[in-house]
């Protein structure tokens, strides 16, 4: 059974016509412990998609079952939340204690955790993003890039199988968005099932899977790879490709033959050198 | 201009302040509060200082963050320092000057003593705030209070709520104060003026910035909803807390010390005790 099942989903925001739809009849699975980039123009329904994978909002119509069980259970919400954790995109509007670790006891506390149960699991998903030594630290007074972690670190804290991440770096220096990208890759390494939206196309390169979307409907699901050698559906999706791909692309356009189809720096570069020799 | 705001900003340490129960913190700091309004003599002044010195001692709080909140109200301090000097008419006369035939512009010494002490009641009163509100962390403070008014669930008061509604206002100000320094400073880069004009010119160059800042907390509101909801929030009793409020020792010894500290004031009071004579002899 997959982690994640959207069968026919479609979702109007307000009683709207159908074709106002934020999201048309789209149906896909994801299998535990991949990672899945999310890309698209504004306003496609990425937001909205992440919203109904945990429950956030119910589906118009069409199910959406997270680890077997329906978001559209009243009863079983905080199960599927807990499972699906979410980071957004301003680092400033998550926050809701002013103290860092208060504020990654937040979802244990609200779970009913034993509190020295919290104790440990604060600490465990501090150390896991790295920013143990801010424990006791002022969250607003942190840069982005680390209030991100934290917001990463309080949905660890509820032993989530899966993360969301809604632009979470968009907001970020390049520092920061590098620190937290590392954090969900080793996170997914981990076992934990990653859909990251962004408009970053070095961050889809880091994935195994995307899903781009437009107006509402998948128009592909694949690999980057193969998103990346598709000029037409780029276009479509209105995507560019990331610095490297464009490299690789003007390369082979100017008559060099490069023979792998990596989307590392360095590996690109150890070819460009092997291909000169 | 919002730069010198202090309050609600927690110093992490540790120290034999920060580890008391908020509760306790809280019921001593408003018996403290009670008990400066009750001191007569300079004597009782000179002792309120020497214990805010030992608890900021034991708090192991730079001296200068306490100032900074002082300093913060010292306008308002001397506003009614100098009102109260205007406004006393009894006791001996030091400089009278008739005005008009119903006004006579007198000052006394009732009413510079009167300045004196209530400039003195203010700053210790802010000192006792501050002090709270740098060892306590604002999640501890609401903890605090929503553990003090728990009785108050009988008669149906959301207890729970305005603890969490508070929580969440505390963990705002910074931000908040911030988004407006920001918006202020875009808008002088456009060319607005905010310190000339007379008041009304004043009052409205600020709707520029005011609206923007009202429509941003709303969206910051609006987001935050979402967050609290992703991350499983619910105002039931299933809740647990990370720290749970136990009373221990700390508390034992830091109440008698105040309790200790409310009886001299009170018994200076009452049974004057008379050493402003004996410290100041010749001025009383
Ligand atoms: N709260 C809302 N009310 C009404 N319509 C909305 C709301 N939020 C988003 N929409 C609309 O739904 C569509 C998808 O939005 P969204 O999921 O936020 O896109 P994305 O995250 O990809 O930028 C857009 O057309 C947007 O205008
Ligand atoms: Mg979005």
């Amino acid at each position: 059974m997959p982690q994640i099942e959207v069968k026919n989903v479609g979702f109007q925001y307000a009683k709207s016509e159908e074709r106002d739809s934020a999201l048309k009849r789209i149906s896909f699975s994801i299998e535990k412990g991949e990672f899945v980039s999310l890309v698209g123009k504004n306003g496609c329904g990425k937001s909205t998609l992440a919203k109904l994978l945990n429950g956030l909002f119910e589906p118009s119509e069409g199910t959406v079952l997270v680890t077997g069980v329906d978001t559209s259970n009243e009863d079983t919400i905080f199960e599927v939340r807990s499972k699906a954790g979410m980071v957004f995109q301003n680092p400033d509007n998550q926050m809701v204690a002013t103290i860092v670790e208060d504020d990654v006891a937040f979802g244990p506390e609200n779970l009913g955790v034993e509190p020295s149960e919290i104790v440990k699991r604060v600490d465990d998903s501090l150390a896991a993003v790295g920013m143990t030594e801010y424990k006791t630290a002022t969250a607003s007074r942190l840069s982005g890039g680390q209030k991100q972690r934290i917001a990463i670190a309080g949905v660890l804290a509820m032993k989530p199988e899966i993360l969301i991440l809604d632009e979470a770096t968009s907001m970020l220096d390049p520092d920061g968005r590098e620190d937290v990208m590392s954090v969900v890759k080793k996170m997914n390494e981990d076992g934990i099932t990653v859909i990251n939206i962004t408009h970053d196309m070095s961050e889809v390169a880091l994935s195994q899977r995307v899903i781009a979307l437009k107006e509402g409907e998948i128009i592909f699901d694949g690999t980057p790879k193969a998103l990346f050698d598709s000029t037409e559906i780029l276009k479509r999706a209105n995507l560019d490709l990331p610095p490297v791909g464009k490299l690789k692309r003007t390369l082979v356009e100017s008559g060099i033959k490069i023979e792998g189809d990596t989307l590392d720096e360095d590996e690109l570069a150890e070819e460009i050198w092997q291909s000169l020799k | 201009m919002f730069k010198d705001i202090a309050f609600g900003q927690y110093y992490p340490t540790s120290s034999f302040v920060h580890n008391l129960d908020p509760r306790i913190k809280l019921l001593l700091t408003v018996l403290f509060i009670v008990t400066i309004f009750f001191i007569q003599t300079y004597f009782s002044f000179l002792v309120t200082l020497v214990f805010l010195i030992v608890v900021i001692l034991f708090s192991r709080v730079p001296v200068l963050s306490v100032l900074k909140s002082v300093k913060g109200i010292l306008f308002l301090v001397l506003f009614a320092a100098i009102i109260n000097l205007f406004f006393v008419s009894t006791g001996e006369v030091i400089y009278e000057k008739v005005i008009t035939d119903w006004w006579t512009f007198r000052i006394t010494w009732d009413g510079v003593h009167n300045s004196i002490k209530l400039t003195l009641r203010l700053i210790f009163l802010i000192t006792g705030a501050s002090i709270i509100s740098l060892t306590t962390t604002p999640m501890r403070l609401t903890d605090g209070i929503e553990s003090l008014l728990k009785p108050l669930k009988v008669i149906k008061f959301p207890v729970h709520d305005i603890a969490i509604i508070m929580s969440i206002a505390l963990r705002f100000i910074p931000t908040l104060l911030d988004e407006t320094h920001k918006t202020i400073n875009a808008q002088k880069a456009r060319g607005a003026a905010f310190d000339t004009g007379g008041l009304i010119k004043k009052a409205k160059s600020m709707l520029p910035v005011l609206i923007p800042l009202f429509v941003s907390a709303f969206r910051r509101a609006d987001e935050l909803a979402f967050a609290m909801d992703a991350r499983c929030y619910n105002a039931t009793e299933k809740r647990t807390k990370m720290r749970k409020l136990k009373l221990g020792w700390r508390d034992l010894i830091a109440t008698l010390f105040v309790a200790g500290y409310a009886t001299f004031i009170f018994v200076d009071r009452y049974y004057f005790l008379g050493l402003d004579h004996v410290l100041f002899p010749g001025v009383f």
